[in-house]
């Protein structure tokens, strides 16, 4: 092992600080969240965020009106939540060190330094829309879509489907704001706003795990038994879990279509 | 359709689609009974996830009623003259003492015809205030004594 590649968030700090001469302390993390809460304050009153919360109801109607089925777990819009800055560090130090597979040289992509990482890391500002049923995903996601296309703003649309049994859809959208320089000046940016869509019973599995996720993304070294062997371990129990309740997710769908005949 | 109908669909929370739906059944029944439906009314309860589950729609005329069932979903209706035909009402009330309704009332009103037929009208909330009018106004006095 690289004995100067650094495998922990101190270590990270001091090598950025050795490497690209930035100093991560008290000012850096007042600084984050003044962006942080500039981008959301800016997104909340976009055009787009306000016709889609507006919209919630009558997408919600519409696909009751399609399906018997409600949409949504809740009628109001979900909370437009910020990165804590100790999550936004913990992120590009898996980006610039864990998994970079060029270390020590940069990342495919580069690295992620104070100078882009408001641009390049791509949740700072996040919400979760949470669906009853696995088709609600799909629907909701081409009705965000056509608002983003009427509103002309950019986004991609990525369903994750990962291997420690994670699913949900993530539709990442180019946002242009304003947000204060450390001179007091402002400058305009292009960020990244994360709407992700997931079934309630992934949001379950999901508000369970939350804390092993949080301390398997810390981790550097990877396991000697593969976790899928290693039956007594907590991945093996969790990461099963998130696969189960995918697959009786489908299956909740395929009992749903056959009630309604829609099978052939 | 009347603007007191939908003040009381707005009221119970029947908005955009889901209104556009009922006045799409009003315009139905009133192609069949032109001028005469005098009343409205939304059967629905709280499911036990706390959701508002609507299920018919109706309508009263001074001598008929109209039942459009699950008119969200389905189009399915029907229509029955109703003046001195009711043989049996039960009500079960919660919360409810027939006055002003509050968010945690609840009513359901049961009716048997003399043919055997019957229908159950539902309610939470504001809308048991509505099913006690409905009631007063088209269920008691028509009793078949």
């Amino acid at each position: 092992m690289d004995k100067n590649k650094p495998d922990n968030i101190s270590e990270y700090k001091k090598w950025l600080k050795d490497k690209h001469k930035i100093d991560v302390d008290d000012r850096t993390r007042t600084y984050y969240e003044s962006v942080a809460h500039k981008i959301r304050t800016d997104f909340n009153i976009s055009l787009f965020w306000q016709t889609l919360t507006q919209q919630l109801e009558r997408i919600g109607q519409e696909y009751y009106l399609n399906t018997k089925y409600y949409l949504f777990t809740e009628d109001r819009a979900p909370e437009l939540i910020l990165k804590p800055f100790d999550s936004f560090m913990l992120k590009s130090f898996r980006h610039n060190i864990i998994n970079n597979k060029n270390w020590p040289k940069e990342p495919v992509d580069g690295w992620i330094l104070p100078n882009n990482w408001f641009v390049k890391t791509n949740d700072i500002v996040r919400t979760c829309f949470v669906v009853k049923y696995l088709d609600g995903i799909s629907f909701l996601l081409s009705k965000i879509q056509n608002i983003c296309k009427d509103n002309g703003l950019t986004c991609d649309v990525d369903f994750e489907a990962k291997e420690e049994g994670y699913y949900a859809a993530h539709v990442s959208i180019r946002f242009q704001c304003e947000i204060p320089r450390k001179d007091w000046d402002t400058e305009k940016i292009n960020t990244v706003i994360e709407l992700q869509v997931t079934t309630q019973l992934q949001e379950v599995i999901r508000k369970l795990l939350h804390k092993y996720y949080e301390q398997s993304r810390k981790r550097i070294a990877p396991d000697e038994l593969k976790w899928q062997w290693d039956y007594k371990s907590d991945e093996f129990s969790a990461n099963y879990l998130g696969h189960i309740l995918h697959y009786v997710e489908g299956m909740i769908m395929d009992v749903r279509d056959k009630q309604e005949g829609k099978k052939k | 359709m009347k603007s007191e109908f939908v003040d009381y669909l707005n009221e119970i929370g029947i908005t955009d689609l889901f209104q556009d739906k009922a006045k799409g059944i009003y315009s139905f029944y009133e192609k069949l009974y032109p001028d005469s439906i005098q009343d409205i009314y939304v059967s629905e309860y709280i499911d036990e996830e706390g959701k508002r589950q609507y299920e018919n729609l109706w309508f009263f005329t001074s001598t008929t009623f109209m039942e459009a069932k699950q008119f969200l979903t389905e189009d399915n209706f029907d229509a029955a003259p109703y003046v001195k035909k009711f043989k049996h009402w039960t009500i079960e009330k919660k919360n409810y003492d027939f006055g002003d309704s509050t968010d945690i009332s609840r009513m359901k009103l049961r009716v048997a015809f003399a043919t055997g037929l019957g229908a159950e009208l539902k309610a939470s909330g504001k809308n048991c205030y509505y099913l006690k009018e409905i009631f007063l106004k088209y269920i008691k006095p028509n009793l078949d004594e």
